[in-house]
């Protein structure tokens, strides 16, 4: 690799790199604009539960508390020291304490949590990816047109109806009219960095996995099918297939050349198989972010709530700069600018 | 006159359409005549599955479903149609930013909106809804699904009216003399009235699917009948372990329905009056 070209990498990585740090720094302060312009204080909020709790505290008692909640929670300061903090806060992971499960702090409960996630949201959007994609390519170039036309129908009905209302369907069909069991249930595995706990984290994500991939690639299968079938008029591919090439050769470069656009299209697309995920994984119990939102809005745990918001703006920026990175990989215009 | 016949002749239109015409009249008229909430328990008796008297059955808490899906369909379709024109509107303005002005705002307009696009919005809506769910109704609930909704779209018509920037045409009207509102309504508004439908459609699908996520974790207003928290008390009160299937396959029958007919009207009337009449 020559030098110019490493250097333009590098200031791509270096791009990247910054546009991440401003998205967490944009999630972040929206997440405590909105944390601050609430209806109710933290610390009000949980005095508030505990008397409602019927706890046996004198008035003095619970004045007491809430001062000493409101300079745990920092909120005794001005506001832009509370601003200063809470980015500070962030960025060692200390996101103070819940209130359901006080004093566990926020930073353990979503810990225990985030890892399941991941390995949710992106194995199901790599794997609608690549279903999606390679189908695209074959359904353009095939010659099969009653299967094809079956697929396109298909993916044309289900795609207008959003993931939530899927994942309902999805659930109906699976609980009520298959009454299939859900068999990985009640197994606990220790949590570490073993094999057996990350094998057990891909046996227990299959259903919910299921569910978002039966419906999932149909979105980046249309869109590669009309760019395929765009790109075999273009002159590059007609002089190969006028050269006599086999149809695997003409699928492959196809392939190739449609890639950069769609992988643009996984990169975008993480947010919105976000929202089906966590949806998923509250409706066949899997025991992620999507899980603990639930049971942190059903015990009006707000500090575990903003916590969840926090970290899911943080992990979507990191995941997508691990997929910026292995962008140039795939589109050489990156590694040799004003070559192509 | 002519689109109008083609659309009407159109048999995919002429279906999808009678089929929207009589879920709007189920959604917004047909509530005009109940004389009680039908959210309100106990009026008739519970967990009857469907028959002459209740065509949807009644749910566990002694709601005629009829009723009550009728009522949560009109304030599903009201927030997000809501959400669309406002989601479309700020599109609009900052797409136009993005393209129209200078390199600095530009570019700062620019960068916004990608990161607002990678920003998952569903968290945040959630927390914005559970915080002030005492006082929003139903319409500011819209609005604020179209405050968050907009940013898929506004990258689209930035990358329209960057495409459109470059056209000979409007160059060409440019160096006519043709003013800048003129060269606006003639040469770029039939572009971007494709795109206003399209994306209209688009949020407005979005924020259903939103409500519906959202009202199933219960951070809506949980008291208010919408599809999503009629699903969130089914669920809550094990409808589907308690055989009570019809709480939830049935509003989510109506809301399929109600979407796929929207689309489809749109679909339809996109390739009927701008796809042949239009060359992007």
């Amino acid at each position: 690799m020559k030098l110019h070209s490493v250097k333009s990498l590098l200031s791509y990585i270096a791009k990247r790199f910054a546009l991440m740090i401003i998205m967490i720094w944009v999630g972040l302060t929206l997440s405590f604009i909105i944390s601050r312009l609430l209806p109710f204080n933290a610390a009000d909020y949980l005095v508030s539960q505990l008397a409602a709790a019927g706890s046996q505290l004198s008035a003095k008692d619970l004045e007491n508390m809430r001062r000493q909640l409101l300079s745990l929670y920092g909120l005794d300061k001005p506001l832009f020291v509370q601003y200063l903090d809470f980015l500070r806060n962030y960025f060692v992971g200390n996101m103070g304490p819940s209130f359901a499960y006080f004093p566990t702090p926020v930073r353990d409960i979503i810990i225990n949590a985030l890892p399941w996630s991941i390995v949710l949201l992106m194995s199901a959007s790599i794997i609608n990816w690549i279903i999606g994609n390679v189908i695209g390519v074959l359904a353009a170039i095939s010659k099969k047109r009653n299967v094809v036309a079956v697929l396109e129908n298909f993916a044309l009905v289900t795609v207008p109806i959003p993931y939530a209302v899927l994942g309902l369907a999805f659930l109906i069909v699976y609980a009520l009219v298959l009454k299939l069991p859900l068999t990985m249930y009640g197994r606990p595995v220790a949590v570490g960095v073993s094999l057996g706990y990350i094998l057990s984290m891909f046996e227990r994500a299959l259903v919910p996995l299921l569910g978002l991939v039966i419906v999932g690639w149909t979105g980046s299968f249309l869109y590669m099918k009309n760019l395929a079938v765009r790109m075999m008029q273009e002159d590059f591919i007609v002089y190969k297939i006028l050269q006599g090439a086999k149809d695997r050769h003409v699928t492959g470069m196809v392939f190739r050349n449609a890639l950069i656009p769609q992988y643009t299209g996984l990169i975008l697309g993480l947010t919105r198989v976000f929202a089906g995920s966590m949806l998923v994984e509250y409706l066949f119990n899997y025991p992620g972010i999507g899980l603990i939102l639930r049971s942190a809005i059903s015990s009006g745990d707000f500090n575990l709530m903003v916590g969840i918001v926090s970290i899911s703006v943080i992990a979507v920026a990191i995941a997508t700069f691990i997929l910026d990175l292995t962008y140039p990989l795939l589109d050489p215009r990156i590694r040799y600018p004003g070559a192509g | 006159m002519t689109i109008l016949r083609e659309l009407l002749t159109n048999v995919r239109f002429v279906v999808w359409f009678s089929i929207l015409v009589l879920l709007l009249a189920y959604a917004f008229i047909y509530p005009q005549t109940f004389s009680v909430n039908p959210v309100r328990w106990y009026q008739v008796p519970g967990a009857l599955p469907p028959s002459m008297n209740f065509p949807f059955g009644t749910t566990l808490l002694g709601q005629d479903l009829f009723k009550l899906t009728s009522l949560a369909l009109s304030n599903t379709l009201l927030i997000s149609f809501i959400s669309g024109a406002i989601g479309v509107a700020i599109a609009l303005l900052l797409g136009f930013i993005a393209a129209f002005t200078g390199r600095i705002i530009s570019g700062i307009t620019s960068t916004f909106i990608d990161i607002m696009c990678m920003i998952p919005g569903i968290p945040i809506l959630m927390l914005i809804l559970y915080a002030w769910r005492d006082r929003l109704t139903m319409p500011l609930i819209g609005l604020i699904f179209g405050a968050i909704g907009w940013t898929f779209s506004a990258r689209i018509y930035k990358g329209l009216f960057e495409g459109l920037k470059s056209r000979l045409f409007i160059a060409l009207s440019q160096y006519s003399g043709l003013g800048l509102v003129q060269i606006m309504i003639k040469d770029v508004m039939p572009y971007v009235m494709r795109f206003l439908m399209v994306n209209f459609i688009d949020i407005t699908i979005w924020a259903v699917g939103n409500e519906v996520t959202i009202s199933v974790f219960g951070a809506m207003k949980m008291d208010e009948a919408t599809i999503g928290t009629t699903i969130y008390w089914a669920l809550q009160y094990q409808a589907l372990l308690l055989g009570i299937w019809w709480w939830v396959v049935l509003p989510v029958v109506v809301l399929i329905l109600a979407i796929a007919s929207i689309y489809n009207i749109a679909i339809t009337i996109d390739n009927v009056v701008f796809v042949k009449r239009t060359k992007i």
